[in-house]
């Protein structure tokens, strides 16, 4: 990320935050996000730039919304209903774009989906370990977070930044 | 109207998770049961209160209590998850298959090479 | 409406409340006090939205974003503790 995108980015905080979009505000917000940035510099990492698609991180957005609402819907389906349906367990994901940005959207976004919770990740090697409440399926659960994978990579766009061997290399998207 | 209609279907998501948490006898259950509806349900809360507000400042400070919600939601959630599968007592689980196990042992041993 | 949005809050932090006292582990308190936070937030907001004054708003915001790192540094604890 750009600083001039970071300095926006807490602009855009602070006008929240203040609730009014004035001269005063915006020279303040300005000022204060540029002494932030230069009061602590962002740790520059040697990954490539990504070049982040939009149409991507829509698709992605919404997918995340429908998992919401389902996971609030299984899970009620589940606290709700006399008989429990909890078969858990923990797999192990090896994700194959093994950078820091995709590494974290997948484990976050793994909250929000019905009976998921990463419980714990490792970066060398890109190992997310998740925890499902409904196991009743290993195969399907395995697809489920590779399409999410696809999804992330796809939203994020650009190249890894670190090389894949051609094995596990991604197979067509949908 | 949809506003109150909103914030009372968000308060029952919160309702639901909180029987959740008391109903499941596994930790990490409750913590799923806990995760899911305080990102919906709180969000819906905050929508329907957004609905009803009129003063530009106030929505705009319920707009940002909500970004951050989201943004900052999952990741506690995972921190506490995480506690939770490192520190059980991995005899007395109904885990039909755990596959963290090699790592949990490692970790156990004190040579924990790993971040959440 | 807004009424029974409140009695449904309060119920679901007397669950969270039971979970908190009860226990039986750090863990579960932890799930107990976060839920009891999300009540609490939920209250603000309904309270805003019920009486269009938005004092408390403030106070919604500086929760989002501390509650969060209590949870963080509890988990830290937890695994400090059994580590």
């Amino acid at each position: 990320m750009r600083s001039t995108t970071r300095i926006v980015w807490l602009l855009v905080f602070w006008l929240l935050a203040w609730g009014e979009i004035s001269a005063a505000n915006v020279a303040s917000g300005l000022l204060l996000g540029t002494a932030l940035l230069v009061a602590f510099p962002p740790r520059r990492r040697p990954t490539r730039a990504r070049r982040v698609s939009a149409l991507g991180t829509a698709r992605l957005i919404v997918y995340v919304i429908g998992q919401l609402v389902t996971s609030n819907l299984v899970m009620a389906r589940e606290i709700l209903s006399p008989h429990s349906r909890i078969r858990s367990g923990v797999l192990a994901y090896q994700v194959r774009d093994a950078s820091d940005e995709v590494l974290t959207l997948i484990a976050n976004i793994i909250a929000l989906t019905p009976g998921a919770m990463t419980v714990e990740a490792s970066r060398t090697p890109a190992v997310i370990y998740v925890h499902f409440l409904f196991l009743h399926d290993v195969d399907e659960a395995r697809r489920g977070i590779a399409r999410l994978e696809r999804l992330v990579v796809a939203a994020l766009g650009g190249p890894s930044p670190i090389p894949v061997d051609a094995s596990t290399s991604k197979e067509g998207s949908t | 109207m949809i506003g109150e209609l909103l914030t009372l279907i968000g308060s029952i998501l919160v309702l639901i998770s909180a029987l959740g948490v008391v109903r499941f006898a596994d930790p990490l259950a409750r913590m799923h049961a806990l995760a899911k509806a305080s990102t919906l349900g709180l969000l819906l809360i905050l929508v329907g209160a957004a609905i009803n507000l009129s003063d530009m400042n106030d929505i705009t400070s319920v707009a940002l209590a909500g970004i951050l919600h989201i943004l900052t939601s999952p990741p506690a959630s995972n921190m506490v998850s995480r506690a939770i599968y490192l520190e059980r007592d991995a005899t007395h689980t109904n885990d039909v298959i755990d596959e963290g196990a090699v790592t949990l042992a490692r970790y156990r041993a004190g040579g924990s090479g790993s971040s959440a | 409406m807004t009424q029974a949005a409140f009695v449904v809050l309060a119920l679901a932090g007397a669950c969270f409340a039971y979970r908190l006292s009860r226990g039986p582990s750090l863990a579960d308190r932890v799930i107990g006090l976060n839920g009891f936070l999300l009540v609490g937030m939920g209250a603000l907001a309904v309270h805003a939205a019920h009486t269009g004054i938005g004092s408390f708003l403030p106070a919604l915001v500086a929760l989002a974003l501390v509650g969060p790192i209590s949870n963080g540094m509890i988990a830290r604890f937890i695994e400090r503790l059994g580590g």
